[in-house]
């Protein structure tokens, strides 16, 4: 292409504003404005959050008690919290009605506790209570259907919660004041000063399905997590597959013989994003952070491409900024792509040799079969002396 | 109708086309006119086209040539750079106030031709216009390609400057779109995109000009010839819908579609994305109805009394409506409307006089 003035990435990196213009970025996310009330929190956990990446959930009471919040989650022993339902929901194996009862009675519970605003951790959930908040809007007389449902099944009585939140609406509520009191770090390299380039990746449950009442920022240019990413120091990346789904989909990461096609998702937007040079990607969805990291190394094993995007949690990355213990309290051990080049970068400590600590203080044990695997798929088990 | 002498003066609110036409029309039928114009020039916006379609026709040299006669219009009383702030009374007694109410005209029927406006193309957000440079409107395209504009002809990247000859042309922005509430066809986009695309394409053969498109709806006379010549031309046109355009480091831009011929979803990297906007009433429209009391349809342009038998008469007695103002056209149907609402004003007037007499 004749007289093409093609720049190179670290010009459009440091200096090049010709292609994205921020202040009409800023004024089209406005148009979805979320109202995010201050505290009053019921707070519902995810079902997979805590089993991936168990940190990234168990700082999410604790940041609400850091940010001294009024808060709540459970009324032991008959009202635990349960499943919103929404894997068999989306695996076509729960009806309709039974979704509606079990958010029904999370509602309830949660009115009983003397909330009106649910906060989910789940983006899946996220979308389940949304949706579920919509039929009722919808459908005329479904409340009074459901109404009896849950009084024959639980005793129980219930009304529309005011506000349907993800903690990732809450952290960004408190983002600046979290920055502000309790961060002493910020995502800024520490040799160069240079801002680090963070890709957002917003679970497509919060922002595709109710992006004009649901979403901070629409569909468009979500502003969640992008926000949190600025707001604390780095710099927001757009890339062309920004808004592609992470391949997670109930149809395909559960049947085995679908499984390439997450894999093939998550490989098509590392293409996309490898030319932006990302420092870390962060999201807010369990199941888009259990891919993005595990098929980075799916990726390397099949085509031999390591990309080693660090993939965080809105709470990690918040967790981790805010001087959290690493491995102890964020838990970036359970990761498979290293958080530790990107610790390395920011200036945070650590300690490798604390990773795989059991309540003790001493190293959890790790039968013989497990290291030959780790070794045979060509990885070092960090922090722990191999035999 | 009130009692007393009718009033012959009408009055024109806009100067496009349309405007312009029914005045002609009107002097050439000795009926004078008051033709208020907002802006200080006369001409609308086709007073910025280079070429309009399907004959690749001057739009400047149109504006002047209809410049030039209102002008010589003796009857034709031109208030520029001014609007109609109050209208008072009934036909055919109004009594409008222009500017700060200073200026009051006695007008016997009212001739509204406000025209319309550009769709907002960064309301279609996945588009990206307004965010990446590098995505512009087809109006301005049109800029782009006028040799007196800008770049004096050459379509350069408004990022860097540098020329374009990967050219995607996206069809229906803002137009056929449920989700926007823009339901309507906007009927002169492919159109307007077609000729565009065979300007880019006969003065530079290397470059690639791909049109995403749902339908084409090249329908006037000339329109489907034209259309035929684009593909002559080696334009391409890809049928489906544009989901998604996304910009890379170097500030090229993405283009993410379906094809629903091949049934597969198509990419394509571009120097350029035109997004060919469908149009919205006047920004003036809803403070117009409500000053004269007259209707607004549900697609938001101006609604007639009667669509099949009265198509240019609003929905009071004595109001009119020409051009754009009652949904999209092309020039020539406009200047048609012209005609059609001379004709109509002059009807009402001869029969106001007729039953109150002549003053």
């Amino acid at each position: 292409m004749e007289n093409r003035q093609v720049l190179s990435q670290d010009e459009y990196m440091t200096h090049n504003t010709d292609i994205y213009d921020v202040e009409a970025r800023d004024n089209i996310w406005k148009r979805y404005i979320k109202d995010i009330p201050h505290d009053r929190y019921f707070f519902l956990p995810s079902c997979i959050l805590a089993v991936g990446y168990p940190g990234s959930e168990a700082t999410i009471p604790r940041l609400f008690d850091l940010l001294d919040l009024d808060w709540n989650w459970n009324l032991k022993p008959e009202s635990m919290c349960t499943c919103c339902s929404g894997i068999a929901y989306h695996g076509d194996v729960a009806t309709i009605e039974s979704t509606l009862l079990t958010t029904a009675r999370l509602w309830s519970l949660a009115q009983e506790a003397g909330y009106d605003t649910i906060a989910v951790a789940c983006v899946t959930s996220f979308g389940v209570h949304s949706e579920c908040f919509d039929l009722y809007r919808e459908e005329p007389g479904l409340k009074h259907k459901i109404d009896r449902l849950l009084m024959e099944a639980c005793g129980r009585k219930f009304e529309l919660p005011r506000y349907i939140l993800h903690v990732s609406d809450v952290v960004y509520r408190h983002r600046l004041r979290l920055r502000d009191e309790f961060m002493p770090y910020r995502l800024v390299d520490k040799d160069s000063g240079r801002p680090l380039r963070g890709v957002d990746h917003v679970g497509c449950h919060y922002n595709k399905l109710f992006p004009l009442e649901r979403s901070l920022g629409g569909a468009e240019y979500c502003e969640v997590l992008s926000g949190l990413v600025k707001a604390w120091g780095g710099k927001e990346i757009d890339y062309p597959e920004r808004r592609h789904c992470c391949g997670m989909g109930f149809r395909q990461c559960m049947l085995t013989p679908n499984r390439g096609f997450t894999a093939a998702c998550v490989n098509k937007k590392m293409v996309s994003m490898e030319p932006f040079q990302p420092d870390f990607i962060v999201t807010n969805c369990p199941g888009c952070e259990v891919y993005l990291d595990k098929e980075q190394w799916a990726i390397r094993e099949l085509k031999g491409k390591d990309y080693s995007v660090p993939v965080l949690t809105y709470m990690e990355l918040a967790g981790l900024l805010m001087g959290w213990d690493p491995y102890e309290v964020v838990g970036i051990q359970f990761h498979t792509v290293p958080v530790e080049p990107l610790l390395d970068k920011i200036g945070i400590p650590y300690d490798e040799s604390r990773s795989w600590l059991g309540k003790d203080g001493q190293p959890l044990p790790c039968s013989d079969h497990i290291v030959e695997a780790t070794l045979a798929a060509g990885r070092t088990m960090r922090g722990i002396p191999l035999p | 109708m009130n009692a007393g002498t009718a009033n012959r003066k009408v009055l024109i609110l806009g100067g496009g086309v349309a405007g312009m036409q029914t005045a002609i029309a009107l002097n050439d039928l000795g009926i004078p006119s008051v033709l208020v114009e907002k802006e200080p020039e006369l001409g609308g916006r086709v007073r910025n086209y280079d070429k309009t379609f399907p004959f690749f026709h001057s739009g400047k040299e149109l504006v002047r040539e209809l410049q030039g006669r209102v002008r010589k219009a003796h009857l034709v009383e031109i208030r520029s750079g001014t609007t109609v702030t109050k209208v008072e009374g009934q036909a055919p007694h109004f009594l409008a106030s222009l500017g700060t109410g200073s200026y009051k005209v006695p007008v016997g029927a009212i001739v509204v031709a406000t025209g319309f406006e550009p769709f907002d193309a960064s309301l279609q957000e996945e588009y990206g216009y307004g965010v990446y440079k590098n995505v512009i409107t087809a109006t301005e395209l049109e800029q782009l390609l006028d040799p007196e504009g800008p770049t004096a002809g050459e379509v350069r990247r408004p990022g860097d400057g540098t020329i374009a000859r990967r050219v995607a042309i996206v069809f229906c922005v803002g137009s056929r779109n449920e989700r926007l509430g823009h339901n309507y066809c906007s009927r002169i986009c492919c159109s307007y995109s077609t000729k565009q695309a065979i300007e880019i394409k006969e003065r530079h053969p290397d470059a690639r000009v791909t049109c995403f498109y749902i339908d084409i709806r090249t329908y006037g006379r000339g329109f489907e010839e034209m259309y035929r010549r684009a593909q002559e031309t080696g334009v391409t046109y890809v049928r489906g819908r544009v989901g998604e355009c996304a910009v890379l480091p170097n500030g090229d831009i993405t283009v993410r579609a379906e094809d629903t011929f091949l049934g597969k979803p198509v990419q394509g990297v571009f120097d350029l994305v035109s997004l060919s906007h469908g149009m919205t009433p006047s920004i003036d429209a809803p403070a117009i109805a409500t000053m004269l009391s007259i209707d607004v349809a549900d697609d938001g342009f101006f609604d007639c009394r009667d669509r099949d038998l009265y198509p240019n008469d609003a929905t009071r007695e004595g109001i009119f409506l020409a051009g754009a103002a009652i949904g999209m056209k092309p020039i020539p149907d406009c200047i048609a409307d012209g005609y059609a609402v001379a004709a109509r004003v002059a009807a009402f007037l001869a029969e106001a006089q007729a039953e109150k007499g002549t003053p």
